[in-house]
């Protein structure tokens, strides 16, 4: 009889634990860690996780160091986000070895951690959602050998060290350009991401190496100094290829400057990574891999109604 | 009460079986009104839910309404400012149209800007320059219109690309213009940009807790949505290829997220079509306080009706357990048991007819103990009185021989034994006599016997002095002796000997009988006690143990020991009676 007592006790609590389940519609905080608050791709990023975080009633929390190059700040943000107790935290690494130990630290706390854009050196995060970039630094070699070819020499500016896609592309670059082409890298230099200081490179670039012909900015920040670095010039002869296209681009890219461009979809990515936190939330299985695509835009497409939804925000 | 509680305590441990009244009672109840509570919010809920659909429906038509007038409103104005700019024009009055227009003071309008056919720029509202190689002539808002010919058109929202380093997202209401410069005629395309700051605002009219609004052209394309940069970006609103196929008006359509309203409205200014969307979540979907209140009381009531179904079936369970008890005494044989249940009317009615029940039981007990005695003692009379006649007619038939041969001694010996052996088979009427006088009387039979077969055979018979007094049936001896004088010394090629015993054997009164004759066939042996049998003799020792058994009890009656050619022992046990 006392079994049976418990018995039906039990079955209330469940009940009742049921209910509360059922009832109270949960809304999880969600910590969304990038490598630089202050960038139009970020922004994008984050505005796509915005309408993910909307539609699944996620509250999300935009961190990360205001410029790229402090990277070194993201493990104190990754720390301290920890310490919050966030449901998931979304996060770009800026360097791909430093930020694998808060980010395991954050796996140990019992935080999913959603990768985006970039990864760490570490296999314990949940899902990785990013452009295929080894793939972008390919299709941007193949463009450059489709409109240039030959045996042209190439000056790559690529962005910070260490950090995964910049480590992927400029593979993928050279892979292809070294394998397939007779077309050759003479230099590949490193930006930080900063606008200035890939300006500046560019013009040392074309200074010790007068025979170059195309140059290749693997990032946004990497391809807008170069442009502006060929606009002070007056080099626009000099083929110029980047991944990404700002505005600014745009800008660079209708006078002729910038001659192609390889585009991700941050916007997407955002929402994706959004997306998969929350299916990891609600128990769901999720893809370990998820890869959004990459589209090459030139002068004559870029108004194409499908190429501008991409490269121009709509506000 | 706290004696009642005790008695509810006391009876549930027992009384809980899965098949007890008391869970049956509970069970039943309990779905009964779970599902009566289920059924009428079921019903309830389907009914505010058509409520709440036809509320958000005629809300949703309404708004839709008023945001599509709004919107042609908006749209009539701008096709209003184009027109008077286009008449403006006619006269190639560049310097009015400059003073008399601000509109490019609204935050909602772009650009106003005249090109001529070729692309040229002719006039502008503001004073921003164009940049450099624009080229007008290719852009889409330029060539879907005829230059000079006073139709418009709305295009698709674009980025417009007319000064440098500024890309915004428009929407061109392009018309073609005709103007006169002296004699010469020229035609153009008119633009006039607008940014999406109105129709945001427009469109931002909330559509119940989850709707929203947004704009598609005819053919499916997309003007304006709150999440426009989603959908470019490549995620699709699934409810747009469904606004595409309505008609106007409002449809209720089923998704992966739920229920949706759609509604649709086309505008009278351009071929667009707003769309209004909410989803229908329902009652319980809604109001969550709502849902858990019902929970709570069907949780409240499956409770309140298992402590009631306790409580009414212990009211009946337990005169009904008393009566079981009851029953259980009368099982056990005892008669004298009387039920004094209250309670409900049927329990008093059972309770009623128990106890009548169990009267009538023990006046037909008694009855059928009567009978039976008196059935017993018929039969007794019955089987001692199958003794006589063929024995009398033999003896009287022996004694006229006698006389008839002179042999008067014997005669009289003869008459003497018969006379005491009748005597004693009568004694008084009674059934049983003393051991001693059993004896006499079977020593009498002997006698006459002796002389009938011409000393055949001789007899003896000893006793233990302690039984002579006591009690025994009268008659038991003589079937036996009769027994072993026909079937076992009667016709013996030597002389037969016959002894009775009278002792205790075992604290039980025993008879042996014993004779040196032909003994018995095994196989008649084996059931001679089991079945009447069809001789007389045989009759006569069934009946013997016929009547110890029914006077005493199957314990006591005659056992048979016989070897073929050696003789029979009979053994006759009863019971030590003084």
């Amino acid at each position: 009889m006392k079994n049976k007592i418990c018995l039906v006790f039990l079955i209330l609590v469940i009940i009742l634990n049921l209910c509360s389940c059922t009832t109270a519609k949960k809304s999880f905080n969600v910590d969304l860690i990038v490598k630089s608050t202050d960038s139009e791709f970020w922004a994008s990023v984050y505005d796509g996780a915005k309408a993910a975080g909307a539609k699944y009633n996620i509250d999300l929390r935009f961190l990360g160091p205001t410029k790229e190059k402090d990277y070194q700040n993201q493990v104190s943000i990754i720390k301290q986000s920890i310490v919050r107790q966030p449901d998931a935290i979304i996060l770009a690494a800026g360097d791909y070895y430093i930020m694998a130990e808060p980010m395991e630290m954050a796996v140990k706390a019992k935080i999913p951690v959603i990768l985006v854009d970039s990864g760490v050196n570490s296999d314990k995060w949940t899902s990785f959602v990013s452009t295929d970039n080894y793939k972008a630094g390919e299709v941007l070699a193949q463009e450059i050998e489709k409109r240039v070819g030959g045996t042209a020499e190439i000056g790559v500016i690529s962005f910070v060290k260490n950090s995964l896609p910049s480590l992927e592309r400029t593979a993928g670059f050279s892979d292809y350009i070294s394998e397939k082409t007779n077309m050759k890298i003479v230099e590949t230099v490193y930006c930080d991401s900063n606008i200035e200081k890939s300006e500046q490179l560019t013009k040392e670039m074309i200074e010790n190496h007068p025979t170059i012909k195309v140059i290749a900015g693997l990032n946004a920040q990497s391809a807008t100094g170069a442009a502006r670095a060929l606009e002070a010039l007056e080099r626009s002869d000099i083929f110029l290829a980047g991944i990404d296209c700002t505005v600014e681009e745009a800008d660079y890219m209708e006078q002729g400057i910038i001659d192609v461009a390889v585009l991700q979809n941050p916007y997407l990515m955002g929402y994706f990574s959004v997306e998969t936190a929350y299916n990891v939330l609600m128990k769901k299985r999720v893809e370990r891999n998820i890869r959004t695509e990459v589209y090459v835009v030139d002068k004559d497409n870029m108004f194409s109604e499908e190429y501008q939804r991409l490269i121009f925000p709509f506000y | 009460m706290r004696g009642l509680l005790r008695r509810i305590k006391a009876t549930l441990p027992f009384s809980f079986k899965w098949n007890s009244l008391l869970v049956v009672m509970a069970s039943a109840t309990t779905i009964i009104a779970v599902v009566a509570v289920l059924m009428i919010t079921y019903t309830m809920n389907n009914r505010f839910n058509d409520s709440i659909d036809r509320t958000t429906e005629q809300n949703n038509t309404q708004i839709v309404d008023n945001v599509s007038d709004s919107i042609d409103s908006y749209l009539k104005e701008m096709i209003s400012v184009s027109n008077t700019i286009s008449k403006l024009l006619i006269d190639y009055d560049l310097n009015k149209v400059f003073n008399i227009y601000h509109f490019v003071l609204r935050d909602d309008i772009d650009t106003i800007a005249v090109f001529d056919s070729q692309g040229e720029l002719v006039m502008k509202t503001d004073s921003r320059l164009l940049k450099e190689n624009v080229g007008i002539k290719h852009q889409h808002w330029f060539r879907s219109i005829a230059p000079g010919s006073r139709m418009y058109v709305f295009t698709e929202p674009h980025v417009q690309r007319l000064y440098k380093g500024e890309y915004r997202w428009v929407i061109s209401l392009s018309k073609g213009v005709e103007w006169t410069d002296g004699d010469n005629k020229h035609q153009g395309v008119m633009l006039v940009d607008l940014n999406f700051n109105n129709i945001k605002e427009l469109c931002s009219k909330e559509l119940g807790e989850k709707g929203y609004l947004y704009i598609i052209d005819t053919n499916g394309k997309l003007i304006y949505h709150p999440r426009q940069q989603m959908i470019y970006a490549g995620i699709e609103d699934k409810t747009i290829p469904i606004a595409c196929a309505l008609e106007d008006g409002s449809e209720i359509f089923i998704q992966d997220d739920g229920r949706m309203l759609i509604s649709v409205k086309t505008l009278k200014n351009a071929n667009w079509r707003i769309v209004g969307v909410s989803p229908l979540n329902g009652l319980l979907t809604y109001d969550e306080e709502l849902r858990n209140f019902i929970l709570l009381i069907v949780i409240g009531v499956v409770f309140l009706i298992i402590l009631l179904s306790i409580i009414v079936s212990f009211f009946i369970t337990s005169p009904m357990h008393r009566l079981m008890r009851l029953m259980g005494r009368v099982e056990a044989d005892n008669f004298n048991t009387f039920s004094t249940a209250r309670g409900f009317y049927e329990v008093k009615e059972l309770s009623f007819s128990f106890n009548q029940m169990v009267y009538k039981i023990k006046r037909l007990m008694e009855q059928i103990l009567k009978e039976q005695q008196l059935l017993r003692k018929t039969e007794m009379k019955a089987l001692q009185a199958q003794i006589n006649p063929h024995f009398l007619y033999n003896t009287l038939d022996s004694i006229m021989w006698m006389a008839e041969s002179g042999d008067q001694k014997n005669v009289v010996k003869m008459i003497s034994a018969l006379a005491q052996f009748f005597r004693l088979s009568l004694s008084g009427g009674y059934d049983t006599i003393s051991v001693i006088d059993e004896l006499k009387h079977v020593e009498n039979y002997l006698v006459i016997q002796k002389m009938r077969y011409n000393d055949q055979f001789d007899y003896e018979i000893t006793y233990d002095e302690a039984v002579i007094k006591c009690r025994t049936l009268k008659i038991l001896l003589q079937p036996i002796v009769e027994n072993a004088i026909i079937h076992g010394v009667a016709n013996l090629p030597y002389k037969g000997i016959i002894t009775i015993n009278a002792g205790i054997y075992q604290d039980k009164l025993r008879f042996v009988v014993s004779d040196n004759g032909f003994g018995i066939n095994p196989r008649i042996l084996k059931d001679i006690l089991e079945e009447k049998p069809s001789t007389r003799s045989g009759i006569g020792v069934y009946n013997v143990n016929q009547r110890i058994q029914l006077m005493y009890g199957t314990e006591y009656g005659l056992h048979f020991d016989s070897q073929p050619d050696e003789g029979t022992t009979v053994s006759i046990i009863l019971p030590l009676h003084t």
